[in-house]
């Protein structure tokens, strides 16, 4: 009873391990889209908490983190969405200040720029995630 | 019949104690077989053996999850894991920095912790099975991921108690207790613990 029990295990262990390993791809979905050309930069979106036509967010815009990557830019807005073409495979991050009351808000985001490569039909496909630095304010949603 | 409703008032109570007499002799029959208090400190001796657990930690604000793999003396009755926790989505934190400036964050939380636990099983019921309280003590240290940013202010070493009841059957033991968990803020401090740890050895049967 008791070796039946450990390779029970054994073989879930393995089962497992087998299902979460990556095994080279051999399918071909004619019908998927697919990028054969790597992108050099893609576009990132910034996303804030709109404001009225009194309030501005101060927003900067960063190379690496905020707290030791490049400022690449700074600039106050009152738009809910700002867009930056940034060359892929590095980090970018950015901060929006906002203000409520007497408290200053500031709120911080960052994210990889990565590209994908998979097999579709014996071609090289490139594919990329989201690029979106989410700085909407969390308090005025919960209000 | 006749029903004297005087009389029908004053045998109520006598016929509820009478039931309630005859309970309590048949339970106490009962606890007589199964169950018996025994002294929580007496120990079989050193009896360490492998041992597992999977716990969830949670509060109205948070939830954190928790493996971990180490030793179980079922003789002396104390564990010694080291367990792995974490926060499994990225939570948005507010952080007052300074009078009126507020940072929001989103984090991810890692833990890494030597627990130690000690039971006090004080009540043997059915086939050698156990019930009573631990004390237990996470020596842990706190990493965290913040998108955005290279530095983690909330990164550290923690000493998280806590306490609370356990019921041990034969490999198994589940516990729910209460972890002190002060991360100063408000988010993180207090939380309900749910354990569910297995002991690898032989039984006698």
């Amino acid at each position: 009873m008791k070796k039946n029990s450990s390779l029970t295990v054994l073989f879930l262990v393995g089962l497992l391990l087998i299902a979460c390993s990556k095994f080279p791809s051999n399918s071909c979905d004619v019908n998927k889209p697919c990028y054969t050309l790597a992108p050099d930069s893609l576009f990132v979106e910034l996303q804030l908490t709109p404001q009225s036509d009194q309030d501005t967010i101060f927003v900067s815009f960063y190379e690496g983190n905020v707290d030791d990557g490049e400022l690449l830019t700074t600039f106050t807005t009152s738009f809910d969405r700002e867009y930056f073409y940034v060359p892929v495979r590095k980090r970018f991050s950015a901060s929006a200040r906002y203000k409520r009351g007497d408290n200053f808000y500031t709120a911080i985001d960052g994210q990889y720029i990565s590209v994908k490569s998979s097999t579709n039909c014996e071609q090289t496909c490139f594919d990329w995630d989201e690029r979106v630095l989410d700085l909407k304010l969390k308090i005025d949603e919960q209000e | 019949m006749i029903f004297n409703k005087e009389e029908g008032s004053k045998r109520k109570p006598a016929t509820f104690t009478f039931v309630l007499a005859l309970l309590s002799i048949a339970c106490s029959s009962v606890h007589a077989q199964s169950f018996f208090i025994r002294n929580p400190l007496e120990s079989m001796g050193a009896q360490p053996h492998l041992s597992i657990s999977g716990e969830v930690y949670a509060n109205t604000k948070d939830v954190l999850l928790d493996f971990g793999i180490g030793i179980d003396d079922v003789g002396y009755d104390y564990t010694a894991r080291l367990n792995f926790a974490f926060r499994p989505y990225t939570k948005t934190v507010l952080t007052e920095i300074e009078e009126k400036e507020w940072r929001q964050y989103f984090e991810r939380l890692y833990i890494i912790s030597l627990d130690l636990e000690k039971r006090f099983n004080f009540i043997l019921f059915g086939d050698n099975n156990r019930f009573g309280p631990y004390l237990a003590s996470k020596f842990g240290y706190f990493l965290s991921d913040y998108r955005g940013m290279s530095k983690h202010p909330n990164q550290g070493f923690k000493i998280i108690p806590a306490a609370g009841l356990g019921i041990q059957f034969d490999h198994s033991t589940f516990s729910l207790g209460y972890l002190f968990l002060n991360n100063g803020t408000d988010d993180l401090n207090g939380m309900l613990q749910f354990k569910y740890a297995f002991t690898f050895y032989k039984t006698n049967n």
